[in-house]
């Protein structure tokens, strides 16, 4: 055990030491940095994002970079500060980075295959599951239940839970539940419930057809006992101060078919990376009041 | 033994029972003390589990305010005015997995520069002024603000970045030139603590320097809105140091462990419930409960198989005891009547004494006893006088009385080591054990011969009776019983000889009083001859047919003026020994004649008068003469007188001669004392005597025992062949008299009849007699 940790303590501070200052590139030019919120493992994720990354690469003529974010903050944070030049946030990071800076441009969004909780198209829902085994049948059936959110900047897995439920229940999340758990992303929420340490999990639908995708669970594994109103999917975005001409080339690229973008969106379950502006998610401005 | 057997087995049950007990105790002691022992090393080993682990992440984030100041250190004073070292910079923390954020203050608290200028916090005076203290202790360490004087957010809200506040200065002025605030993002913390096993409800914190949460989190992710954590303790160092304590949160005991680094101002604590540790070891524990319970089932069960199994071996033991103990009784019953019947047969049932022959079994092994220890022994023969004539005269019921008496007074007066025995009619014997003297066997026979003359008191009646007692003594008279029973035999007889109530010595030289009294008798004689003290008693001979007296046999008495009346036996074998028996014999002749002739004068009807003549008197030369002379001097008819002799008598020559001569003179001659002597009747033809008198010995027979009857019977008609007429002496019952008479005897005498009277009382009694027999 205590090797474990020393190994993990080695890995990590060699990780450490290994970034180096990158040279900050002119507009559009040397290299492009891409990031992205963490939804599932970020190795996975970085895996499945690479054909994309490649599409970019190869169409831009530049480097692309991937920068692994460990949270949906931090995200925010390097699109806003510009370390980032695309970033897919959720709906509600984006309006939180947007609230920082308006001059950052949401762009494009993916379109899904419809799943058992989540039906097709550009929009999905935070849902509010349980193990079908529960005993709980009512959201207010829940009330002293442990419950896993996502992330703070999370839409799905803790802004809507944290408003449109909370109306919902007509409490405060902290008063109803008698514990909460960041788990950090949707996957993890979904196997906390999975392996008993909550009785329930506000996650995205989408996620929740993904895992019945892999083959994870079976798609009668969770019972849906609270769902939002539909959301728009998560939206592609620029940071402020990129150049016109690669944002339409980014842009160009990504509604283009082609190989790389056929394999990507097959790895997201998608069908289609749709253009959206801001108006798409405006509507969710309220929840971060 | 059994008895002492009982308690011992009662006992054993119950030290069965404790051994059940003290092992069912041993074995719950045991678990509990295992189970403390166990749930102490599972806490123990959680502990140190714990205690790595939070030592590792407290060196971990220690490494990464490392690498805060390492980052702290790209911005330069120049980087608030030049944008490319701001883009590489802000490159830097969008790549950078900890950090995501950095802003620089200037001492007073006052914002320079921020990556992120639009959710910066514009002062961190509060954090200064806090941490002044801190900073000189510590010099320029990275350190953790207090969460509580967090600008950017209130107290409760879940943080999402860990603030890290590293002074810059140049070393040695002791002054910050500016702070360099880092902020680490804590889903990055999160993210790593995934894979750590905290255990389940396990959780981690990271606390500021005044115990304030700045982030907990277990491995689901970070936790919100916890119940704060209260009761932790730290030990205080200016070192890294860890501990582990314990504390209550929502009603479950936790134990934590911390690792406090003073020096960065941050602790990290890892807790666990106490019950998820121990999980494993109660799943154990209960494991071993229910094998404890088993063990006990099985150790009660086993005890109560013994105890029982015992109880009925107890049982059995008993119920053998029992009959073991009936057994032993009926045995003893047994013995009781096998002693019983012993004794019956050794014990002569009327006196209670031993019977001949076990008396002669027993004073033998006495006797040889005494003999081994050299002391004297003593055997008495002891006989009743006139008991005969008390059992006829009385009955047998009273002479049965008198002997249980006689028996009860001589068992009254045995030593330990004296033995009595009654030897059938009155005949007893004593034998004397002990260790006497001569002189005290003497008092002691003088004693009983008065205890045993005392009156009796018999069925309401009194009775007087006396006894004759022989003794003799071993060694002297003997070496064993049979020559001491022979010789106290004829002490006895010696002793009744001298009259009633009297002892003898078989051994004469201790008859020391007899002695005297022989002599003394002997010296009196002379006298007693010369002023005629003897006198004549008279007993009167019936002649059967006709039952008439037909004569009287005299019998001499010594009037002595000391002893008073004295019978022949006590002086007239010393008159034979001293040769006084022939004046005595002459004297006696000489008062029958005299008699004679008074009777005569008065005129009653004459009888013959029968004289008894000793064998020395028939021996003497002239004795014939002599009686013929004195006859003749008192002018009597020869037949008036008879002369009584013995068988002895007439062995001799000159008394034949004597006899003839009497005879031929018609002096009538009797044999008497006929049966006790060796002659036989054909011997008696030569002899000249007209009658023949039966031994009172052979007459007493006819009544102990009628089988001896034909003795006498063929005696009788013998001598009436032989022309002589019989006569019985000594004839006690009318039985006797019957037979005598039917036998054929002629004439009888006898205490049957008549006692021997005096003279005076002779007219009296012929008158009374013969009236008698003419009513009758």
């Amino acid at each position: 055990m205590r090797w474990v940790y020393l190994l993990w303590l080695f890995l990590m501070s060699s990780g450490l030491m290994a970034g180096e200052p990158a040279p900050a590139g002119s507009c559009g030019t040397d290299r492009l940095v891409f990031s992205m919120i963490p939804k599932k493992d970020i190795d996975e994720q970085l895996r499945e994002y690479q054909p994309l990354m490649s599409l970019l690469s190869e169409g831009l003529d530049i480097p692309v970079e991937m920068v692994r974010a460990s949270s949906y903050q931090s995200v925010i944070d390097s699109l806003i500060s510009g370390a980032v030049d695309v970033a897919v946030l959720g709906p509600g990071a984006y309006m939180q980075a947007y609230k920082r800076n308006p001059d950052i441009e949401a762009f494009a969004s993916l379109a899904v295959e419809p799943g058992h909780f989540t039906p097709a198209g550009s929009f999905y829902s935070s849902v509010l599951i349980v193990d079908r085994d529960s005993p709980v049948q009512t959201a207010t059936d829940l009330r002293g239940a442990t419950v896993a959110l996502t992330d703070p900047a999370s839409t799905s897995g803790a802004l809507i839970p944290k408003t449109r439920f909370t109306d919902h229940i007509g409490q405060s999340l902290t008063g109803f539940f008698a514990g909460q758990v960041y788990a950090g992303s949707h996957d993890k929420a979904m196997d906390a419930l999975l392996a008993g340490k909550v009785q329930a999990a506000f996650v995205s639908s989408s996620r929740v057809d993904e895992y019945v995708a892999r083959g994870v669970i079976d798609r009668d594994r969770f019972r849906v006992i609270w769902r939002s109103e539909p959301l728009h999917y998560d939206p592609f975005v620029f940071r402020s101060g990129l150049c016109d001409a690669v944002k339409m080339n980014i842009a160009r690229l990504m509604t283009r078919p082609s190989e790389q973008r056929r394999r990507f969106l097959e790895s997201q379950q998608a069908t289609e990376i749709t253009r959206v502006n801001h108006q798409a998610y405006e509507t969710l401005e309220e929840l971060l009041d | 033994m059994n008895r002492r057997a009982e308690p011992s087995l009662n006992v054993v049950p119950q030290i069965m029972i404790l051994l059940g007990i003290v092992m069912v105790a041993f074995i719950w002691t045991l678990f509990l003390v295992q189970s403390a022992a166990s749930r102490d090393d599972a806490l123990q080993a959680q502990r140190s589990e714990n205690s790595n682990l939070a030592l590792i992440i407290s060196e971990s984030l220690k490494q990464m305010t490392d690498r805060a100041r390492a980052m702290a250190s790209l911005a330069g004073d120049e980087l608030a005015g030049t944008s490319s070292r701001s883009a590489r910079l802000l490159t830097l923390l969008a790549e950078d997995p900890v950090f995501n954020r950095l802003s620089i203050y200037e001492p007073n608290g006052n914002l320079r520069y921020s990556s992120h200028p639009d959710s910066a916090r514009t002062s961190i005076g509060p954090w200064l002024s806090d941490l002044a203290d801190h900073t000189a202790k510590h010099g320029y360490t990275p350190v953790l603000p207090s969460r509580r004087l967090d600008p950017a957010m209130a107290p409760g809200q879940t943080a999402w970045r860990l603030p890290f506040l590293v002074p810059e200065g140049k070393p040695g002025n002791g002054r910050v030139d500016r702070w360099i605030l880092v902020e680490l993002d804590i889903g990055y913390l999160s993210g790593l603590l995934q894979h750590v096993n905290l255990g389940y409800g396990g959780f981690l914190q990271i606390l500021d320097g005044e115990k304030n949460e700045w982030m907990r989190a277990d491995t689901l992710g970070v936790m919100v809105g916890g119940k704060p954590v209260k009761g932790l303790f730290f030990a205080s160092s200016n070192r890294v140091n860890s501990g582990a304590g314990s504390f209550e949160l929502s009603g479950k005991r936790h134990q934590y462990v911390y690792a406090n680094r003073s020096p960065n101002n941050f602790t990290v604590v890892v807790a666990q419930p106490e019950e998820q540790i121990l999980a494993a070891a109660l799943g154990k524990q209960n494991q071993q409960l229910v094998l404890n319970v088993l063990m006990t089932l099985l150790v009660a069960g086993i005890v109560v198989w013994l105890v029982r199994t015992l109880r009925q071996q107890q049982l059995a033991l008993k119920a053998l005891q029992k009959s073991e103990r009936r057994n032993q009784n009926l045995i003893e019953r047994l013995e009781g009547e096998h002693a019983r019947t012993t004794r019956a047969a050794s014990i002569d049932h009327l006196s209670g004494l031993y019977n001949r022959r076990q008396f002669l079994d027993v004073a033998a092994q006495a006797l040889a006893s005494q003999r081994r220890q050299r002391r004297l022994s003593a055997l008495l023969f002891i006989d009743l006088d006139r008991f005969k004539s008390i059992n006829d005269s009385l009955g047998h019921h009273i002479g049965d009385l008198l002997l249980q008496a006689v028996a009860g007074r001589i068992q009254h007066r045995l030593g330990d080591e004296d033995l009595a025995g009654r030897f059938g009619g009155d005949e007893f014997v004593v034998f004397m054990g002990g260790n006497r003297t001569e002189v005290d066997i003497e008092k002691w026979v003088s004693g009983l011969v008065e205890h045993l003359s005392a009156p009796y008191q018999l069925d309401g009646s009194e009775l007087n009776s006396s006894p004759s007692v022989g003794i003799a003594i071993s060694p002297r008279d003997g070496q064993s019983i049979d020559d001491l029973l022979r010789g106290a035999d004829a002490a006895m007889y010696s002793a009744k000889r001298a009259g009633r109530g009297q002892y003898r010595f078989f051994d004469q030289s201790l008859n020391s009083n007899s002695d005297i009294e022989e002599f003394h008798l002997e010296q009196a004689f002379a006298d007693a001859l010369r002023e005629r003290q003897f006198v004549l008693h008279y007993q009167p001979q019936v002649c059967l047919d006709s039952m008439e007296i037909v004569g009287y046999e005299t019998l001499v008495r010594w009037q002595h003026p000391d002893y008073g009346l004295l019978f022949p036996d006590r002086f007239i074998p010393m008159a034979e020994r001293s040769g006084f028996v022939v004046p005595l014999g002459m004297e006696v002749i000489r008062l029958a004649c005299e008699q004679l002739v008074e009777w005569q004068q008065q005129g009653l009807k004459a009888h013959p008068l029968a004289v008894n003549v000793s064998p020395i008197q028939l021996s003497e030369p002239g004795f014939c003469d002599r009686v013929r002379a004195e006859m003749e001097r008192h002018g009597l008819a020869q037949d008036m007188l008879e002369l009584e002799v013995t068988e002895t008598a007439v062995l001799d020559e000159q008394a034949m001669e004597n006899l003839n001569c009497l005879n031929d003179a018609g002096i009538r001659l009797s044999l008497d004392d006929f049966g006790t002597g060796y002659s036989g009747l054909a011997h008696l033809e030569s002899v000249p005597v007209g009658k023949l008198k039966i031994d009172r010995s052979l007459i007493s027979r006819i009544c102990n025992s009628h089988d001896d009857s034909p003795v006498v019977s063929s005696t009788i008609i013998l001598a009436k062949r032989m022309n002589l007429k019989v006569v019985a002496e000594g004839v006690e019952t009318p039985e006797q008299l019957v037979h005598l008479k039917v036998a054929g005897c002629d004439i009888a005498q006898g205490y049957h009849l008549s006692r021997p009277i005096p003279a005076a009382d002779v007219p009296h009694f012929h008158a009374t007699f013969n009236r008698l027999q003419e009513t009758g």
